[in-house]
């Protein structure tokens, strides 16, 4: 048996899954979902094989959801955009079906999923290597699960963010939350009419820089509004240079 | 330096037609050639002139009217018809043209003489002919300024053409665009995809939906963004609209409609409501696990109908932006419209969004601008 999820916020939509699913009965259905909370909640307890994803959804878009869970179920997923088909196929998708789809291109996604599910093809370090193609896409906002908890947080109320060996340490107005990202994807797709990478290790917001100061020879500091220190490379003087106009 | 150019002169770099165009000074010196073999058989055959002085006085005054004549160009250039009176444009080639040739027989006369000036059947020709030159430089002059005319009129031509092609494909776009805009081509195929579900579960709702869509359809496709309709017509159209997302999302979706009697038959630009509701469901229901409520309330008074449209909205769905966009073009448009930008109202309270729109009484309001 595969145990699959369907995760989709319209009933009608899920119907169709479920109805296609009744001609496959080594699929069974563990769970189905009507928004991201509740799916991240399933697929950390039933850690499903295969997945049925819709993107567009309440509380938590499907890539948001896939970024949040454990386990790395293979996913299918199921949308009436077509312009995330890229972007899902880097998250190494099965297959992307467009609503409304026919049984046979049903079948055809099922018996691909079915193939590498059965063959465990599925590599370990699927993730690692997503997370290297960085497709620049505007960022408007990061989400951060904690155990059972899950932080939204809007890209507004990003003050800086900070390297932490494999994980980085983002700075709000509300606290200071760690999430498993690289640097390069946060200079890549955070949108740099706002932010800057000032060093290896930080990149700021352009409006908390309140003061650049002199520190040691050759060295800068920028001082934050809410009064952190962040140290500045010299590229990234540079950038503050070009970026500030001085 | 460069002052500002008439229509016919828009398109006209400073450049020199003849001499940064190739082929334009290759037919320039052929034609200057051929002006120059004409002169040299008149001279030898009419004016009994002998070999060497005709074919030096036909190649000095040539040449050096050929040099005269790519200078015109400035005087073309310069003195624009379509921004000069009549008068203005005369006198100025008047001038330059006496100047051109004046210059060009002295000049011409000083040359010649370095070569031939003995030759007294030629001074003897020159004293009795020197009309004959001046009627020449005129005459030269005049062919000249009509070949830079002809060349300027061509190429402005051609310009325009190319415009109008750029333009009437400009114009495709913004058509197609429109009517991509009229029809959300998500919401065409989530609904599709609830009647592709419905087919099986339950096919007379199938049908049902399959009608409204149809109908919402027909009448979106049906209108120019610049029509307008009665208020009444707009609204059963959103209702349409509604119940097709309401059988989409059952229970998520909740609505109210309070309009008043008198606001039916006021006119107002078709499909100016729809894009306020499609907000409404992307960032309401769309963004929400609960009931969302959209409200419509609509009421008159003298001069303008007053609509409000609510929705509640899920205070934990940061982040999703672009509900700029689609109001900045609500405002646009009602600014066009109604050339007031006064008439689009927001409000974003307690987690509830309104938008109120004004829209003028059309009977009232020609009076309103009478006044």
């Amino acid at each position: 048996m595969i145990s699959a999820i369907i995760l989709d916020d319209e009933e009608l939509a899920r119907q169709i899954t479920r109805k296609y699913l009744e001609a496959f009965p080594q699929i069974e259905i563990v769970a189905e979902c009507a928004d991201g909370f509740e799916g991240i909640k399933a697929i950390q307890q039933h850690k499903p094989q295969l997945l049925f994803l819709d993107i567009k959804m309440p509380k938590l878009d499907g890539f948001e959801v896939l970024e949040l869970i454990d386990s790395k179920p293979e996913v299918i997923f199921t949308t009436a955009h077509d312009e995330f088909a890229i972007k899902a196929f880097e998250r190494n998708a099965i297959d992307y079906l467009m609503k409304p789809f026919s049984r046979d291109r049903f079948a055809v996604a099922l018996g691909k999923a079915i193939t590498r599910i059965e063959t465990e093809i599925k590599t370990p370090a699927k993730l690692e290597e997503t997370r290297e193609q960085i497709n620049a896409e505007n960022l408007n906002r990061i989400v951060i699960r904690n155990g059972s908890n899950i932080k939204i947080i809007p890209i507004e109320s990003v003050l800086y963010i900070e390297a932490q060996d494999d994980y980085v340490m983002i700075y709000t107005s509300e606290g200071k939350f760690l999430k498993q990202q690289t640097m390069k994807y946060y200079e890549t797709c955070l949108d740099p009419k706002y932010f800057i990478r000032i060093h290896r290790s930080y990149i700021i917001k352009i409006e908390q820089i309140k003061q650049i100061e002199p520190y040691e020879k050759d060295s800068f500091i920028v001082k934050t509004l809410t009064g952190a220190k962040l140290s500045v490379s010299k590229a990234g003087y540079k950038k503050l240079k070009e970026v500030l106009n001085f | 330096m460069e002052e500002e150019k008439s229509l016919l002169f828009k398109h006209i770099s400073m450049n020199h037609p003849i001499v940064s165009k190739r082929t334009n000074l290759i037919i320039y010196s052929a034609l200057s050639i051929t002006v120059g073999i004409v002169q040299y058989i008149l001279l030898h055959y009419f004016f009994k002139l002998d070999d060497t002085t005709a074919s030096i006085d036909s190649i000095i005054y040539c040449t050096l009217f050929s040099f005269i004549g790519l200078a015109i160009w400035f005087m073309v250039y310069y003195n624009d018809i379509e921004k000069n009176n009549i008068f203005v444009f005369s006198i100025s080639h008047i001038i330059s043209a006496t100047i051109a040739v004046t210059l060009w027989i002295f000049k011409s006369r000083f040359l010649v003489s370095l070569f031939i000036s003995d030759n007294a059947y030629y001074n003897t020709f020159l004293e009795k002919f020197q009309y004959l030159r001046v009627v020449q430089g005129y005459l030269g002059y005049i062919i000249i300024v009509l070949f830079y005319y002809v060349l300027i009129f061509y190429q402005t031509t051609i310009d325009n053409r190319e415009r109008e092609e750029s333009f009437k494909s400009l114009l495709r776009d913004a058509e197609l665009k429109s009517l991509k805009s009229q029809i959300n081509p998500h919401f065409l195929f989530n609904s599709l995809n609830s009647i592709s579900s419905l087919t099986m579960f339950d096919p007379e709702k199938a049908q049902t939906m399959i009608i409204k869509l149809s109908e919402y359809l027909r009448f979106s496709l049906q209108f120019k963004p610049d029509d307008k309709i009665t208020f009444e017509k707009e609204i059963e159209n959103i209702q349409r609209y509604l119940e097709i997302e309401k059988i989409r999302f059952g229970k998520r979706l909740a609505m109210q409609f309070e309009i008043s009697a008198g606001c039916n038959t006021v006119k107002v630009p078709t499909m100016i409501l729809q894009p306020l509701f499609e907000n409404a469901i992307k960032y309401g229901v769309h963004e929400n696990t609960e009931e969302t409520l959209i409200t419509i309330k609509a009421s008159k008074d003298e001069k303008y109908i007053k609509v409000s449209i609510s929705n509640n909205y899920d205070p934990q769905s940061v982040g999703v932006r672009g509900q700029g966009i689609g109001l900045s073009n609500i405002k646009e448009r009602m600014h066009l419209i109604y050339g007031s930008s006064e008439l689009v109202q927001i409000q974003d309270k307690n987690n509830i969004f309104t938008i109120t729109l004004f829209f003028p009484d059309s009977n009232v309001s020609s009076v309103i601008q009478n006044v």
